[in-house]
């Protein structure tokens, strides 16, 4: 008995060695090195948080889908910087949940949620299948506005999503679901006001009454 | 197998790995993995901050610049826990973090020590101080009235807290929650704000940038845009009264982004820049920016830079509780205008974009430089003018968080040097003087936390206070950092930077820096000059050897010395190539030949001998300034005498003098009334005179005393002897709105003047206002003050006349 205990504090001594905050050798075998679990008890994650991320990333994927089919279809340089940067945003975003999801022992885009491009099923503000296809099959500066219509649709409906997570008992008491579904809000909100605004500047007085 | 071998097995073991740990913490403290600093003129290249080894503790470093003096891990109960934004106050540092917020002692940047942790969670805990007050931010639904940690699950509740949490942190071993102001939409960050013309109250500027919360929750919380009542398009100015900081309320929610016609939503159509088509009026309507991620204030230059999600607002603040906009700017290149930073000057503003919210990766080397940067802006007639872009140059993985964050400027005379935080991008300091044109000349940067996925961390902020770079490390704990001199910053602009003195710090309240009279200031005017060509380098070399000369004279002799010097160098600077800095240089050695005088003006003037001087009041003594003694005069030129119940003093040289009866000890409070009868009629420019506190071994070599003295335009100065001058607010003192003006030259001015001794500071009041206030420990100690007991007295600069009266001292 005794050496098994001695046994098992060897081997939490060794684990210490292999964890402290000083460079073991490098060539020396090693475990990798964690992040410090908090000590006090943290509000838990709940299942409509998880939900609400499998849902994001189902609903970033479509401005993927989107913001690819600008370079072949507009010249506007300050259209194409913007789907540029939806791209990267949301693409970093979907690497940021699908994290998470597997963080959570959950499997990201697990087969219950839709794949990019697929029609169903639609979260809030996202495009229906008509609405991707007139999107395709439009050219020029129907596109354009269309695209800006649409993002615009898009975009609300995740501020959309993030309002319903937070009016759910218990969900969003993690710190991280918190600051990533506010900061979704927030970059899409401004993102909105962007988009509205590059609206307006392209719509003139002859198309409206 | 016997027993006993395994046995012996297992101890030889234990053996090994104690010596393995010890090997460890005594290492902690000097990385083994970070290259010998390049110092050059070019950054290193290949980039060292390219390719470093993964890990929580063990991470690889790489510095250009700069070192790390210390990495302290997080308490207990904080570790694994963010943490998030710095304010820092005397010797103390306080780190916001998710669970509350830790207040470190940073007196030894290479040992910082845990005075206490206080567990009370909120995101983002951002923190400021003022005074003896501590303010948190809390945003997240988790928050709560009562500090527990088990969150808030009903969407509804009366026990959250989203908005400013208000600590009296008096003893800072055992700040006490004394209230909250609950907000709409939360406080994510959060700005104190001084108005000179209330010193009664601080203000808190509230941003929130999360969900408006329900009005069942909180009254009067309107979340839809439309309503004329909403909680959005505007911040909330809470009014903190410092007689009863638990009865702060919110007293304005100023309507920054409203039209000239008043529409709350007002700005919706300011150009932004790449996009060129104009805004179309009869376009559909549309939404404008509704809230402000985080206000800068520059109280000094009465301008605040409000970060607004996807604007950059320029406010003018000088009616604190109804700030006013100014001028707005858009770019198609910003996602989320986080934070601003002014120039000492307040002619340039530097934005930051949080591209991502700071979870993401948007430092790859294929991110823009332009996305997820700073923006340089210069502000000319309430202007602001695009200038150039700054990014962290050093491409990051995929696994870092990195996007611009929180940073600070470093006062380097006649430069504007900015260190700021990049998360897991690490800290790059960088200047920015020319606007268009920023460069990078330092950097620290850690590998990322993990090598095989994104794991959020690196450094929220880092910020310049008192010599040292402090860095709040999200997934670690606290940084100090050094900077180390090299072609790009010498070692007497780092000596100059730290010449800066300040009692408090809040990043979001930039306070104005000023340089006290010191040949590092010269020198590094001098070390610019010669690094931009900017004056003739045989000039350059002969005003070194003259300030070398001088540096070994003192009194009359080393005025003597660089008073003509100065002359000549502002004659040489009318024909260099870099005037306007070759001006300030002459400007600091013309401060030089008056850094021993009292006055330390501009212009010289020699003191009078006032006819029948000396000292005739009864049980008082006099000591004339070491400046003046070496120059000839003596204690007989400067007149005291008695008239009425007060005194009658009339300078020919700078004096103390001092009551030889009682000496105040403990707690007291030290008050005179000072009338000068014609401003300014015996000199040509102002002159101040005060009351002394602390005075020990007076007239001799190895003297000490304090002093508290106003000018009759409106500045005051605190100062003493230790028996070297030291200076605590700056070598000509600052303005404040309490210190009465003269009319005019010759014009009579007034002025109550009292020094309190506290029991753990400093204060001293002006005509009933505490304009200054100082911890015991930056007055008492070597070079200062050798004890706060000690004689009391009264002080004058040269060539001043004035009347004394009311002279008390009352013990606490």
């Amino acid at each position: 008995m005794i050496y098994r205990t001695i046994r098992a504090a060897a081997a939490v001594l060794l684990l210490l060695s292999m964890t402290s905050a000083c460079a073991a050798p490098s060539t020396m075998s090693r475990s990798p090195d964690p992040r410090p679990a908090p000590i006090l008890p943290r509000p838990p994650v709940t299942a409509a948080d998880i939900t609400f991320m499998q849902d994001m990333v189902a609903h970033h994927s479509q401005a993927l889908v989107m913001a690819v089919l600008v370079p072949a279809r507009s010249t506007r340089r300050d259209l194409n910087t913007l789907a540029e940067r939806i791209i990267a945003s949301q693409k970093g975003e979907i690497g940021i949940m699908n994290q998470w999801l597997r963080d959570h022992d959950v499997v990201p885009d697990s087969g219950a949620h839709m794949h990019p491009g697929m029609a169903m099923p639609l979260m809030p503000g996202m495009l229906s299948a008509a609405q991707l296809d007139q999107l395709r099959a439009a050219t020029g500066s129907e596109f354009e506005r269309l695209f800006l219509q649409f993002m615009v649709q898009h975009h609300s409906g995740a501020i959309v999503m993030v309002d319903k997570l937070f009016a759910t008992y218990g969900a969003g008491q993690d710190d991280f679901i918190f600051k990533f579904a506010s900061d979704v809000a927030a970059d899409q909100e401004s993102e909105i006001a962007r988009m509205e605004s590059m609206l307006g500047a392209m719509s003139t007085p002859a198309t409206r009454p | 197998m016997t027993p006993a071998p395994r046995f012996r097995h297992h101890l030889s073991s234990l053996a090994t790995i104690a010596v393995l740990l010890a090997g460890c913490s005594s290492s902690r403290s000097e990385p083994a993995m970070m290259p010998a600093p390049s110092t050059g003129m070019n950054a290193p290249s290949p980039d060292p901050r390219i390719g470093l080894k993964a890990g929580q503790w063990d991470a690889g470093e790489a510095s250009w610049n700069m070192k790390l003096t210390s990495t302290t891990r997080a308490s207990e109960k904080f570790l694994g826990v963010t943490n998030s934004d710095l304010a820092f106050t005397g010797k103390y540092a306080i780190q916001g973090n998710y669970n509350g917020f830790q207040v470190w002692d940073i007196s030894n940047g290479a040992r910082p020590t845990l005075t206490m942790a206080y567990v009370c969670p909120a995101s983002q805990s951002d923190v400021s101080v003022y005074k003896n007050l501590l303010f948190v931010s809390g945003e997240g639904n988790t928050g709560r009235t009562d500090c527990g940690i088990q969150g808030v699950p009903d969407s509804v509740s009366k026990d959250r807290l989203r908005g400013i949490r208000i600590f009296d942190a008096t003893d800072m071993r055992n700040p006490k929650y004394i209230g909250n102001v609950q907000t709409c939409r939360g406080s994510h960050t959060h700005t104190v704000v001084t108005d000179p013309n209330d010193p009664a109250n601080v203000y808190i500027y509230v941003s929130g940038s999360a969900r408006v919360r329900s009005s069942s929750e909180l009254p009067g919380c309107v979340s839809s845009a439309d309503d004329p009542n909403t909680s959005l398009f505007r911040i909330e100015v809470i009014r903190v009264p410092l007689a009863d900081p638990s009865k702060a309320a919110i007293v304005s929610s100023p309507r920054i982004f409203a039209s000239a016609a008043g529409e709350a939503d007002g700005l919706r159509d300011i150009p932004r820049r790449g996009v060129t088509a104009p805004a179309n009026p009869n376009a559909p309507a549309r939404r404008g920016l509704t809230q402000c991620h985080d206000i800068t204030v520059y109280p000094a230059m009465g301008l605040a830079g409000g970060a607004c999600e996807g604007m950059g607002l320029l406010l003018d603040i000088r009616n604190v509780s109804n700030p006013r906009r100014i001028d707005a700017v858009a770019d198609s290149n910003f996602s989320y205008w986080h934070s601003a930073t002014f120039n000492n000057d307040g002619n340039k503003v530097l934005f930051s974009d949080e591209w991502g919210g700071g979870g993401g990766a948007k430092c790859l080397a294929t991110d823009r430089m332009e996305w997820g940067a700073d923006a340089i802006f210069t502000i000319q007639n309430g202007k602001m003018q695009f200038k150039s872009y700054y990014k962290l140059p050093a491409a990051q993985t995929a696994f870092e968080n990195c996007v611009a964050h929180n940073g600070s400027l470093i006062p380097v005379p006649g430069r504007d040097i900015m260190v700021q935080s990049w998360y897991q991008g690490g800290i790059s300091v960088f200047d920015w003087s020319d606007a268009s044109h920023p460069r990078e000349i330092a950097f620290f940067d850690r590998g990322p936390i993990d090598g095989t996925k994104m794991a959020s961390g690196g450094h929220w902020s880092s910020y310049w206070y008192n010599g040292v770079i402090v860095g709040s490390a999200i997934s670690r704990g606290l940084d100090i950092l050094e900077l180390t001199p090299s072609a790009w910053l010498s070692q007497n602009e780092i000596d100059a930077a730290k010449l800066v003195h300040l009692d408090y710090f809040n990043a979001q309240e930039q306070p104005k820096f000023t340089w006290p009279a010191h040949f590092s200031v010269a020198r590094a005017y001098l070390d610019q000059l010669e690094r931009n060509k900017g004056f003739a380098a045989d000039k350059i070399a002969s005003t070194r050897a003259a300030l070398i000369a001088a540096e070994t004279l003192s009194g009359a002799a080393r005025t003597a010395a660089l008073t003509p010097l100065a002359a000549q160098l502002h004659k040489d600077a009318a024909s260099a190539p870099d005037q306007a800095r070759a001006h300030m240089m002459a400007t600091a050695v013309e401060q030089l030949a008056g850094g021993n005088t009292m006055a330390a003006m501009p212009g010289m003037e020699s003191s009078r001998a006032v006819a029948g001087g000396g000292i005739t009041a009864r049980g008082w003594a006099g000591v004339i300034d070491a400046s003046e003694a070496a120059a000839g005069q003596v204690l007989a030129n400067s007149k005291l005498s008695a008239m009425g119940n007060g005194l009658h003093v009339v300078t020919g040289p700078a004096v103390t003098y001092w009551n030889t009866g009682a000496r105040p000890t403990g707690t007291y409070t030290v008050k005179a009334t000072f009338n000068e009868p014609a401003y300014m009629a015996l000199n040509s420019h102002p002159h101040p005179y005060g009351i002394v506190i602390g005075g020990n071994k007076l007239g001799t070599a190895d003297q000490s005393y304090l002093y508290c003295a106003a000018y009759g335009n409106g500045n005051f100065i605190v100062r003493g002897m230790g028996p070297e001058p030291f200076q605590l607010n700056g070598g000509r003192g600052e303005a404040n709105a309490a210190v009465n003006k003269a009319a005019g030259k010759g014009s009579p001015v007034t002025q109550e003047i009292a020094v309190t001794v506290h029991h753990d500071r400093v204060t001293c009041e002006i005509n009933g206002t505490q304009v200054a206030e100082y911890p015991l420990a930056s007055v008492v100690g070597a070079g200062k003050l050798m004890s706060t007991d000690g004689n009391y007295g009264i002080r004058f600069a040269h060539n001043t006349e004035a009347m004394v009266t009311g002279l008390s001292v009352t013990k606490h």
